[in-house]
């Protein structure tokens, strides 16, 4: 392990709890948007020196202290290209998040929540030690699932309330006994730090089951895995959509797999994550057929997300350099592509006054024609088609799986294609098919929007014209697990079909 | 002369791309400017690849690879970003230059202060590189980046019109036959690196076409020749996929002839005179195009001759052609089959762009011959008894049942699906507002947005 020159990592964790207590003292908004923005970019700033020191480094970088903690004494906070990585995308949007949301939107309230969040998030990424990443965790899902405000709609949003927490707290409890089960059979083993994340991925832990299979509960909750996609819809369509967006686009199940599953565990990953693919490569074909019938935008928008959002897990699993590279790139893509477009919706229901509903055609491109493209430019994105960063992740994770699942996997190009005509339809439904001629004074997407969004737009659009930089940073942060899953799986590993093909050939 | 390659590729997408920055910093370009920016890259790109052709006559190559390197990698796994000319590969680059620019040409008064003419004129640009790029592509990698932006490009057009339901409506049924037949191509391009290791044509052919052999096993070869056909027969039109053509009709003329009489369509003929190879060895996949294509053109002339409107009739009439065309690569007739493109490209340009004037030239034609000119009665249709023609005249009204026997069996099969999911999902999911219910319909919103601007004008 390299050790930072800075605390850069406490201090990403740090700034926006700063953030959120400041916001608690203040009582003007403005300020307190201020004081939002001041604490993420500090955060960003700090994420992107450890990447910064990380690119030519490679490994990990720990905090220049340890803090004895259960155990020997060990650094509270490391990261790896993963952790970095992460941590950039996910302050970046969080960043340009509270850039353009509407003001309606970040309230003190809501601002404190997303500042917990983004806290919270950046704990479960850099976290070394199991116990701080299962708080981090916990932390991350307590505002949505807890602070939902569902008052509006009554019983209904008493039940919709319910659920969410139910389902948030179900990953939470799982995940927390996973990692006692992993902990009590580490220390049983004789480690000495039986939940420092760096020591167990060092050692190779028999057996465990049990924990293994609470992980993937934790994930198939967090995720929004059929069959416990519901809140990831709910939460969508009832709840604060950005605050919401940014959780599920923390990908925490996702990461959890890539950090904790794969490395910690790999003997026991290598025979159940296929299991964990074909139910995500289910979900994802289970979202796209759903989505046929689905009017509202935020859930169609919540279905897309889902069925992108499994293809990651499938990826992982592939066990291939360019499936599990093009998994990674893929996180980025659906992350900053759902970012867009939940701000260009959000930024439009703030303007016509009303959640809209796509039962006829709205043809508002008429009035916000850039807000359009945005809208449309990110949805290609999310889909794969060229000219986006979407196009190389899909081509990678499509390569990578029909690889590695030659049968089933032929189900991704096929639910990615419904996405795709998903996508269209939505942004057909909300801009086009209709001239509006009564929005004359209401504006297109206003300056610090535009800023925003044309960020999020030009990366998206920049990285796909040149992905080499990027996929070639996912691909070091994927080279290591596919490793660990290769070793073991030449030892435990049945033949796929295609690879059987080709040791005949 | 890689250099030369390069920059015409690249010119129509560096337009665009300049187009829309213009537009995205809040400049839009007058008319003038966009109108001579696109005759001058269209100019250039035709000019450039004639004097590519000749240069590579006097050096005597038959063809011409530009390598710009990987364009990402991740462990084996290459996606090759190389250019390739030949003698394949240079007249349709030649006609798909000559065509756009001259489509360019023609819109400038065409769509003279249209609302769309500065969108027509960003997405003509784009849809010139996308075509360039599949025609010029090294490999199939890059190939179906051209092929997606062809795609993507011409659903747009379709849709020109947004401010209509049907266009719309047109362009996602456009869109969901393209986007579900680019499945064979993706998978192909996977086949292809597993079985041949690569994806460049360079490295899985040997020869120089039209006299080219495969590079490796041709046990593969059905299945990869079964997906391209897909993917050709998607893009082309050909049955079962031919019921997006129609519907395409529904953008501006201009965009009408470049597409669907021209280039667009024709992408499917070159991808698969591209992957001869691999479609000559395989038997049953050249037996499935010659099937695919004569089906094709009973279909299209059939229809065709039912057809009410200009545009409709032309599109079945590219239909019929087409299938001609598939069958001569389905019998290994490569150079008849290029020729035929080439004509029918040519011609039916012509004859989209004269679509808006066909009563004008009606008259002309008659009053040239002082009168009317009497009808033949020579129909091939009149061969057939008469309860036939009325069967066969049913049929083709109605399109050969096929919009009817894909909402019947596959659409509507899926839709069923769906509305089974969503009841079971009514289950465990809370209760949700309803779309369709009146305080979120239309006039809601319409009174929500009046009362905002009111509130606004008043502020």
């Amino acid at each position: 392990m390299n050790q930072l020159p800075f605390p850069f990592l406490s201090v990403a964790v740090l700034a926006p709890v700063g953030g959120a207590l400041a916001v608690l003292r203040t009582r003007s908004v403005r300020l307190a948007r201020l004081l939002a923005l001041i604490s993420v970019v500090i955060s960003l700033l700090c994420a992107l020196a450890t990447l910064w020191i990380e690119i030519p480094r490679g490994g990990v970088l720990a905090e220049p202290w340890a803090v004895p903690l259960l155990g020997a004494a060990q650094p509270l906070f490391a990261a790896d290209m993963l952790s970095c990585i992460g941590l950039v995308l996910f302050t970046s949007l969080a960043l340009l998040t509270i850039a353009a949301a509407p003001r309606r939107d970040l309230n003190r309230p809501r601002l404190q929540q997303l500042l917990w969040l983004i806290a919270a998030v950046a704990v479960v990424y850099v976290s070394n030690h199991l116990l701080l990443l299962l708080a981090g965790w916990a932390l991350a899902a307590l505002p949505i699932a807890f602070a939902n405000n569902t008052s509006e709609d009554g019983a209904a949003g008493t039940r919709a309330t319910l659920l969410i927490k139910a389902v948030l707290t179900a990953g939470v409890v799982a995940l927390g006994a996973a990692i006692v089960l992993l902990g009590n059979q580490a220390a049983a083993a004789g480690i000495v730090s039986p939940y420092s994340l760096q020591t167990l991925r060092q050692s190779s832990l028999a057996g465990g089951q049990w924990s293994f299979a609470l992980l993937m509960l934790a994930v198939l909750f967090t995720k929004g895995i059929f069959p416990f996609h519901s809140w990831v819809l709910t939460a969508f369509d009832r709840g604060s959509l950005l605050n919401a967006n940014l959780l599920v686009n923390a990908h925490l199940g996702a990461f959890l797999i890539a950090k904790v599953a794969i490395p910690v565990m790999p003997s026991i990953a290598i025979g159940a994550l296929p299991v964990l693919s074909d139910v995500a490569l289910f979900t994802m074909c289970y979202m796209a057929v759903l989505a046929l019938r689905e009017r509202a935008p935020r859930r169609i928008l919540a279905l897309l997300f889902v069925g992108q959002a499994s293809s990651i897990l499938v990826g992982l699993e592939s066990a291939t350099e360019a499936g599990v590279t093009g998994a990674l790139v893929h996180w980025i893509v659906v992350a900053s592509s759902t970012t867009a477009l939940a701000i260009v919706l959000r930024l439009i229901e703030t303007r016509v006054g009303a959640r809209v509903g796509t039962a006829q055609f709205l043809g508002l491109a008429n009035r916000f024609p850039r807000l359009a493209v945005f809208f449309l430019i990110g949805g290609l994105a999310l889909v794969g088609l060229p000219g986006t960063l979407g196009l190389p992740a899909e081509d990678l994770l499509i390569h990578g799986t029909l690889e590695s699942h030659p049968q089933l996997g032929i189900a991704l190009p096929i639910a990615t294609a419904l996405f795709a005509c998903h996508m269209l339809r939505l942004f057909s439904m909300l801009f086009l098919g209709k001239k509006t001629s009564n929005l004359a004074l209401l504006p297109d997407a206003v300056l610090r929007e535009r800023a925003a969004l044309t960020v999020l737009i030009a990366f998206l659009v920049l990285f796909g014209m040149a992905p080499a930089w990027i996929i070639d940073r996912q691909a070091s942060a994927a080279i290591p697990l596919v490793e660990k899953l290769r070793s073991t799986s030449h030892r435990e590993r049945p033949l796929t079909p295609i690879a059987r093909l080709t040791a005949k050939q | 002369m890689e250099t030369l390659l390069m920059a015409i590729v690249a010119a129509p997408g560096a337009v665009f791309l300049l187009l829309s920055l213009a537009w995205l910093t809040g400049w839009t370009p007058s008319e003038r400017i966009v109108a001579r920016l696109t005759v001058i890259t269209y100019v250039f790109a035709s000019v450039g690849t004639l004097s590519l052709f000749f240069l590579m006559r006097s050096h005597g190559l038959l063809q011409l690879s530009a390598n710009l390197g990987p364009w990402f990698s991740a462990g084996s796994y290459h996606f090759a970003s190389s250019l390739f000319a030949d003698r394949l590969s240079l007249p349709y680059m030649l006609l798909t230059a000559t065509l756009v620019g001259l489509i360019g040409a023609f819109s400038r008064r065409y769509l003279h202060r249209d609302p769309g003419y500065f969108r027509f004129f960003a997405l003509l640009q784009l849809f010139g590189f996308g075509s360039l790029l599949i025609f010029s592509a090294g490999s199939f990698d890059l190939l179906i980046v051209g092929w997606e932006v062809v795609g993507i490009t011409s659903v747009l057009l379709v849709a020109f019109f947004y401010q209509r339901p049907e266009p719309v409506r047109g362009a996602l049924y456009v869109f969901a036959m393209y986007r579900g037949t680019d499945i064979g191509l993706l998978s192909a391009a996977v086949a292809l690196h597993h079985f041949a290791r690569s994806a460049s044509y360079s490295e899985m052919f040997r020869g120089a076409w039209p006299n080219q052999s495969l590079n490796f096993d041709a046990g593969s070869a059905t299945l990869i020749a079964i997906l391209l056909v897909l993917a050709a027969a998607g893009k082309s039109a050909q049955i079962p996929f031919s019921g997006w053509l129609p519907r395409a009709m529904e953008g501006p003329t201009p965009s009408s002839a470049v597409f669907y009489g021209a280039i667009a369509v024709h992408a499917g003929t070159y991808l698969l005179l591209r992957a001869h190879p691999i479609l000559a060895a395989s038997p049953a996949a050249s037996a499935l195009v010659v099937l695919i294509g004569a089906l094709t053109a009973a279909h299209g002339t059939m229809v065709g001759r039912a057809c009410a409107d200009a545009k409709t009739y032309l599109s079945y009439a590219s239909l019929t052609q087409l299938g001609i065309i598939f069958v001569e690569i389905g019998l290994g007739l490569k150079w008849l089959a290029v020729i035929h493109v080439m004509g029918h490209a040519a011609t039916r340009t012509l004859q989209f762009l004269r679509a808006p004037s066909m009563l004008h030239d009606f008259h002309q034609i008659h009053s040239a011959a002082g009168g009317h000119l009497a009808a033949t009665g020579a129909h091939y249709e009149t061969v057939f008894p008469g309860a036939m023609r009325n069967w066969l005249y049913r049929l083709a009204i109605d399109r050969g049942h096929h919009d009817t026997i894909l909402e019947r069996f596959f659409l509507g099969a899926l839709d069923r699906v769906a509305q089974a999911l969503h009841a079971m999902e009514r289950i465990w999911s809370p209760p949700r507002p309803d779309t369709d219910k009146p305080e979120w319909n239309q006039e809601v919103l319409q009174l929500n947005w009046k009362e905002q601007s009111t509130t606004r004008a008043r502020q």
